[in-house]
This record gives structure tokens, C-alpha cells and sequence, in this order.
């Protein structure tokens, strides 16, 4: 992470409120992969997803006078996005199947590198957790995928699904049990 | 079976590449803006996201102030050289020998070189042999070599490669103008640190007063170095990362 960044976010929403596009472009360069993401989450296609997100950060610089001061941009910004992706998924009234493949290594753990025995078995492992996370509900698979793929806070996710802070925590509990069933119907 | 919680904790995904969204944003915002065109997309290996991401990072920082800037650099690990954001200019080619439009400095014979200056020493990749004009700037030498195999002429320098050392130094002495198109490496040579640039990017060396810079000039990819032995390497032409890795590590270490 790098230290100090709400603060020039802030300078830079200031500058991009007072007409300075360049500052906008800094925003949408500093944020477009989480929103991109998101989008993709939600609509489960790339091309609808980055129409989603540039439709979203448009529609947030016209926004920008109403954005108070102090306040985290990121859940702002995904809360814009989320809705646009919402909403071309629900006209195009059909759901591509999300296509998330594992990445070939497991974040460091610092722990010394496995046998070749054990990375085959986690790399089933990983394909098999994402195949389950694809056989879930929408909802659920959503909740998941925000607080675990793409590590947002309680409040960016509650952005992302459109929901009060509040209900995330009981949706991610209530959707990690149907995740653990979908797993053992699978293990058998 | 180990818990939920920390598999998916410790899962990581492909996620399809993020594209450029400002261009099209900025399209749409500034007035009379075009239509923004649709990139196309394609599954990359993770490591390239976490390279986007520095660079967005670093965009984004870079923005905002000169302090935040120098604390970037830092972070990056490279602080004899600053990049900022914006459309480089490129200015007429001159004629002459090869290099002389450049602003390298005086053109000098090996000998000389070696005489005036004390931290010369020539890359020894394969294919490269001698360089074909050597220049003697007020930061830096710079060997020039032409067109050979393995190694095309660069459009922008006139030249195949264009290696160049620069003493250690306290704040940035070269400055790197990177546009739009422009891709931002970050990597380690020899476990110095490093990064690639590659696309459209401007190159500005340092003036005689020591504090602006005056020029500017489209450059081909760039590699850039900064070695533990006190040396900022700098290799640039119509080369990959690979070949300019291979370029900068055959150029022998200090102290020897």
C-alpha cells in the first residue's frame, strides 16, 4: 500500500471538482482495476464489465459535486459502478458463467516451497473451491468473491452488492455455509 | 479439510486485464470529447496485474506533488530517476554522425573516454562488440552502437542501442516523460533495482545549470539500473526486456 494515499486522493478529488481532468484521469487510473473487477463479479463478462466501469466513472465525475468532502472514495466510486453493472446484467437478462481460473501459486505464506504431490493437490484444491463458488447463487457468490478475491472492506462490499454495511456480515456467513455444503457435495 | 476462511484467504485468481479506462473516461468528459473505442481483452498471467498496479499506483502519486513524488521513487528504489506522466515530444532528427543529434555530449575516441572518465565500463553482450561512437556528457557516458544483428535500428535514436552510465547521485538526473501508451516494468537485475519502460515515452538529460531540464526526445524501450556499485545504467533501443537485461548485466561491476 502505499502511506498517504486518502490524503492525495482527496487533492485529487478536490482538483478534478474544481475542472482539473487530468486529476480525474489520476482516479479513474487509481481505481479502475478494483472497479473493473467488481463490474466483471457482478455481470460475469469482461467487454460488459469495462463498459460498466466506464460508464460508472463518467457518471461519477458528474456526480462529483455532490461527493462530501472527507468521505473514502472507493466505496463511492464501487457503489456507481456496481449499479451500472447491475444494470446491464439485468437487460441483457442472461448471466455468463463467471470464468475465474486459479492463479498458478498461493499468496507467500513464507512457509518453504511444497512437493510437487502437495502443489498438485492444492492446485485441485483451488480449482475446486472456485468451482463451487461458480455453482452458487448469484448473491452468494458475490459476497464471497468481494470480501475474498478482491479483499474489500465490509463497507466497499456492502458498496459493491448495494446493501447497508450492516447485513454483510450475516450475507457472507449465511453464503460461506452454502459454499462449505456445495464443497462436500463434491468431496462426497 | 482445512477451514474455509483461510483457503479462500490464501486463493488468488486470473482475473481478465484491466484496460485503460481514462482514455475513454476523458473522452467523455471534456467537452467536444470523441467516442471512446472499445479495447479488446485477454487473459494475462497474475504477475501482470501486480505490475498495472504499481504503475497505476505510481500514476497516480505522481499527480500530486514533489514530495509525494520523490516518496514514490523511493518506494520504487530507482532515485536517480524521476518519470511523470505526460505526452512526450519529439524533436527533429539532425543529421551527422551517428548519436549527434542526441545531446550526449562531446563525441570522443575509447581512449579518451577511458582517460576522463573514471567509472566508464563497456557492455560485453554478444553481438554488441565495440560501440560506434562514444560521448562524454556532463552526467553521463554514452556508448552509441548501430544497426547489427540481433539489434535494429530504432527509429527514435537513429541508433540500435544506446547504452549510457551515470555516476551515483542524490536526486533524480534523468527524467523520464512516460505517455499514455507507455508500460512501466518494475524488476530486479542482479538484484538491483530496476524497470523497464516500454511505449511511447520522452527522454530529457539534465542542462549545464544542473537544475531543469532542456530537451526532450522520444526514446525506444528503456531499461533502467541502479546498481549497488554506484552505477545508473541506462539501455535503450528497439530492444525486449530480455536483451536489455542481458545488455546491463554485462557491463562489469565496480571495485575491480
Amino acid at each position: 500500500m502505499v502511506v498517504g494515499r486518502p490524503l492525495e486522493e482527496h487533492e485529487l478529488v478536490e482538483r478534478a471538482r474544481a475542472g482539473d481532468t487530468g486529476a480525474f484521469a489520476a482516479l479513474v487510473r487509481g481505481h479502475q482495476e478494483i472497479a473493473f473487477r467488481t463490474a466483471y463479479l457482478i455481470t460475469g463478462d469482461a467487454a460488459e464489465a469495462e463498459d460498466a466501469a466506464q460508464e460508472g466513472f463518467v457518471k461519477a465525475h458528474r456526480a462529483l459535486g455532490r461527493f462530501r468532502a472527507g468521505e473514502p472514495v472507493r466505496p463511492w466510486l464501487l457503489t456507481i459502478v456496481a449499479n451500472e453493472a447491475r444494470n446491464r446484467r439485468r437487460s441483457a437478462g442472461r448471466r455468463a458463467g463467471l470464468a475465474l481460473r486459479a492463479a498458478g501459486e498461493e499468496r507467500p505464506s513464507g512457509r518453504a516451497a511444497p512437493s510437487p504431490e502437495a502443489a498438485l493437490l492444492a492446485g485441485e484444491r483451488r480449482a475446486a473451491l472456485l468451482a463451487a463458488l461458480a455453482r452458487l447463487r448469484d448473491d452468494d457468490r458475490l459476497v464471497i468473491a468481494c470480501r475474498y478475491l478482491l479483499e474489500l472492506s465490509e463497507v466497499e462490499t456492502a458498496a459493491a452488492l448495494g446493501v447497508r454495511p450492516g447485513t454483510v456480515k450475516s450475507r457472507l456467513s449465511r453464503s460461506l455455509e452454502r459454499m462449505r455444503a456445495e464443497l462436500g457435495d463434491v468431496d462426497g | 479439510m482445512a477451514d474455509l476462511h483461510t483457503e479462500l484467504t490464501a486463493l488468488s485468481v486470473e482475473w481478465p486485464a484491466t484496460p485503460d479506462l481514462a482514455d475513454g473516461v476523458l473522452a467523455r468528459i471534456e467537452p467536444g470529447g470523441a467516442v471512446p473505442r472499445r479495447r479488446r481483452l485477454a487473459w494475462r498471467p497474475a504477475v501482470a496485474y501486480g505490475l498495472a498496479a504499481i504503475a497505476a499506483a505510481f500514476a497516480l502519486t505522481m499527480a500530486v506533488s514533489p514530495d509525494a513524488r520523490s516518496a514514490v521513487l523511493e518506494w520504487l528504489g530507482l532515485k536517480g530517476v524521476a518519470v511523470e506522466r505526460r505526452e512526450p515530444v519529439a524533436p527533429a532528427p539532425s543529421p551527422g554522425t551517428l548519436g549527434s543529434g542526441l545531446g550526449l555530449g562531446t563525441p570522443v575516441t575509447l581512449a579518451e573516454a577511458r582517460e576522463r572518465s573514471p567509472f566508464l565500463r563497456l557492455p560485453t553482450a554478444a553481438g554488441l562488440d565495440e560501440p560506434d561512437a562514444i560521448y562524454l556528457g556532463r552526467a553521463a557516458v554514452s556508448f552509441v552502437y548501430g544497426e547489427r544483428e540481433g539489434y535494429p535500428r530504432a527509429d527514435a535514436t537513429g541508433a540500435a542501442v544506446l547504452v549510457q552510465e551515470f555516476p551515483a547521485r542524490v536526486g533524480p538526473f534523468i527524467q523520464k516523460t512516460v505517455g499514455e501508451g507507455a508500460r512501466l516494468e518494475r524488476l530486479r537485475v542482479d538484484g538491483a533495482p530496476a524497470y523497464f519502460i516500454s511505449g511511447a515515452h520522452g527522454f530529457a538529460y539534465e542542462t549545464d545549470d544542473g537544475v531543469d531540464f532542456e530537451d526532450q526526445r522520444l526514446a525506444g524501450n528503456t531499461l533502467l539500473v541502479e546498481r549497488a556499485d554506484g552505477l545508473l545504467l541506462r539501455v535503450e533501443g528497439e530492444v525486449s526486456r530480455d536483451q536489455a537485461v542481458a545488455v546491463a548485466r554485462s557491463v562489469p561491476r565496480g571495485g575491480g
